[in-house]
This record gives C-alpha cells, structure tokens and sequence, in this order.
C-alpha cells in the first residue's frame, strides 16, 4: 500500500515540488464531521488552569473533558467539574495557560474516537481538517501521546525517514481526544500508513 | 507579519484518505537559490589511515586540494557518508581527512566521492517561518553559521523536500545559516533548490 505527500512550494522565488511516496502494509484512518465548538468567555480566571467559561448553549456536562481554545493558544484535557447555566467550570488539563480573563474563548467537548496503531510502525501521518483543530493521541491509559493543534486547511504530516522526530513512540494509540476551535462544524481526516509487526 | 508570502499547497493520499492544504508563510525576509550539484566519482578506498583519515583513488574526480568533499557509501543494507572532509589530489588519489559522519570504510570499499558545493544563504532560526530544500538526487547538506561553524546535517532523498515549517517542526536550526554545502552521493549532476523565508532578527 502506498501513501503519497506532494507538497508544491514557493518561497523565494523558488518553486519546490516534492513527492514523498511510502509503500506499506497497512493503514488506519478517520474520516468524519468535526462538531462545532461554542463560542464564550473566560467570564472567571482562578489560576493558569482553572477557571469559569461563560457561553450559552454549550450543552456540557459535569465530567466532561474539554478543550478550549483563544487566539493565540489551547488548552486541552480540561476536566468539567461544575456546569450552573451558561457557566462552565473547567480544571487542570495541558498546553497553554489560561488567557486573561474576559478574554473571548470557544469551548469544545473533547471527542474520544477509537483508532489503534503502533506509533512506532508509522511511516506516515497526516492528519487535515478545515477548522481549527486539537487532536490528542492517547494510550489506553489515557496517557498523552501526541497532542498536536491543527490550524484550518494546514494539514499536519510527518514520514519516515525525512530527518523530524517521530511523533508518536512507546505504548500504541488507543483513542484519540478531537475538538473543534471554531463554532462551525468541520471535517477532520487522519491517515496513518503502518509496516507490518 | 512581513508582508512577503510563501506557498506550500499539500496533495495527501493515505490509505483511501485524500487530505489537501495551502499554507501561506509570510515574513519580511525570504530568500531562494538554484544551484546546480557537481556529480559525485564512483572510487575506492585505496588507504585507511584511520577513521577520518584516508586515500581515496577516484578517477576524473575533478576535485581540487582544499575543497571540501563528501564520501558516501554503503555498508551492509545502509547508507553511510562522511562530510565536509578535506581534500588533498594527487592525480587520481584523493587524500581525504577530518569531517563528520561515519567512520571511513575498510581499504577496497567501493565509494562515491564528491565536492560539496557551497551555496550562501541567510536563514535566521527564531524568525523562522518555512524553509525548504530539496536535491533531485540523492545527497547531503550541511548548515553552516556566518562564523564556519556546522550547525544540522540533512540528509537528502531524492525529489523529497527536506522542510521546517513553524507550527508543525521543532526548529533544528541553532545558529542563523550563512551557508549550506551540498553534495549528491550520484554520479549524476544534480540541481539543489532551497527557499527561506521569516522574520528578520
């Protein structure tokens, strides 16, 4: 099975056309709607990772896992701990600190799809969608893989043997958390080609 | 923001899934540069003085006493290189010494030797927002700082783009690059395109 990266560049005047071609044994993806976030605010900054976002017709619940989104930053895995109203109470999680407060927000339930795969076998990832996005890999543990932030139409991607770091290594993928940084819906796809183990 | 805009439109086919994107980096510097690559000399290990040091007899070599070259070879089913070494001719010997990469090869181990070529660019690593390389065969390039000193060692597969995209690659580069040296590891010319582009320091 093959999978192909033709990336068409021009910077400097220089046209660049590149063609990254894999050949494997298998691959897994996820093609899908991403549900659209709820636009808000930080109505309530406690600390760098606790605070109250304010946003009508969130549809949250306690419990909950979220991630909410600003210009400029991300904060993923936040847990719901209390939800009155408009007002969502949100805790601890990873990535960026909290904005400052009254700073305008999208807050988005985190989805858990199923995809599992040895990061290790990869020889190919890509993953695209046309919102803003934040997907986090994670083991069955739930522990953090590869948490990346996708910005609308800029497609991730990582091959074998081209010099980056291989994103996702030790324990297998087992789910992936996947949100939404706009209040539009959108499509998310994520590929990754595999050898054989 | 600069006001100069690079592209990079991204084609994806995975497993079934087609995944298109257009990014559009921009800066108020950018700079690009097509060079053409000398074709490396297929020759042979003919003295090993020690790891870093040796004779390599490469007929039509076209190498020159003081050029930094490139040795490439395979050992077992890998691809091995050493760089930026210096070179000493006599005729068809080759003297080679010093360099990075791998330790030379065993007397009699068929090689490819080639000039790297040296190409001034500018690229600054905390403005960094695209750069992007690519040889049309197979070869190496090695940044170097505006004092000399060699900061990343890429290696190169054909027709694939080395790339550092801001958002989606951890910066490799620690030292602004005043220049690459290039070698192809082929006994075929090559042409060697980079484009840059960020924001001045």
């Amino acid at each position: 099975m093959d999978a192909t990266i033709r990336s068409a560049i021009n910077i400097g005047g220089v046209a660049i056309n590149s063609t990254t071609t894999r050949s494997e044994e298998s691959a897994v993806t996820y093609s899908d709607t991403l549900a659209a976030g709820t636009s808000g605010t930080l109505s309530t900054r406690t600390d760098d990772n606790t605070g109250v976002v304010t946003a009508s017709g969130h549809g949250l619940s306690v419990s909950d896992t979220v991630d909410v989104y600003w210009t400029g930053g991300v904060r993923y895995g936040m847990n719901v701990t209390a939800v009155s109203g408009d007002d969502v109470t949100v805790d601890a999680g990873s990535g960026d600190v909290l904005p400052a407060q009254a700073t305008a927000v999208v807050i988005c339930e985190a989805v858990e799809i199923n995809m599992d795969f040895d990061g290790d076998d990869m020889a190919m990832l890509a993953i695209g969608c046309n919102k803003r996005a934040h997907l986090d890999f994670q083991d069955s543990a739930s522990a953090s893989l590869f948490a990346v932030e996708i910005t609308a139409d800029e497609p991730y991607r990582w091959s074998n043997d081209q010099e980056h770091t291989r994103p996702i290594t030790g324990n297998a993928v087992d789910k992936v958390l996947i949100s939404n940084g706009t209040t539009a819906a959108g499509t998310l796809k994520v590929g990754a080609l595999l050898s054989a183990n | 923001m600069g006001l100069l805009t690079g592209s990079i439109i991204d084609t994806i086919s995975i497993g079934g899934l087609s995944i298109t994107g257009n990014r559009a980096p921009t800066g108020d510097v950018q700079n690009g540069v097509q060079v053409a690559i000398d074709a490396a000399t297929s020759g042979t290990v003919t003295t090993w003085t020690d790891a870093n040091t040796g004779v390599i007899t490469a007929s039509g070599h076209g190498i020159t006493t003081g050029d930094k070259v490139a040795v490439f070879w395979t050992s077992g089913s890998t691809a091995e290189k050493r760089v930026e070494m210096t070179a000493t001719v006599s005729g068809a010997a080759v003297t080679v010494d010093g360099g990075s990469g791998n330790d030379l090869p065993d007397v009699d181990t068929v090689v490819t030797i080639a000039r790297m070529v040296q190409i001034e660019v500018a690229c600054h690593p905390a403005g960094l927002q695209a750069w992007a390389m690519i040889l049309d065969q197979a070869g190496v390039a090695v940044t170097h700082d505006f004092d000399g000193t060699a900061d990343e060692t890429i290696e190169l597969t054909a027709d694939e783009a080395y790339e550092n995209i801001s958002g989606m690659h951890t910066n490799a580069f620690a030292n602004t690059s005043g220049w690459i040296y290039v070698a192809t590891s082929a006994v075929t010319a090559a042409v060697f395109k980079s484009g840059y582009i960020g924001d001045a320091e």
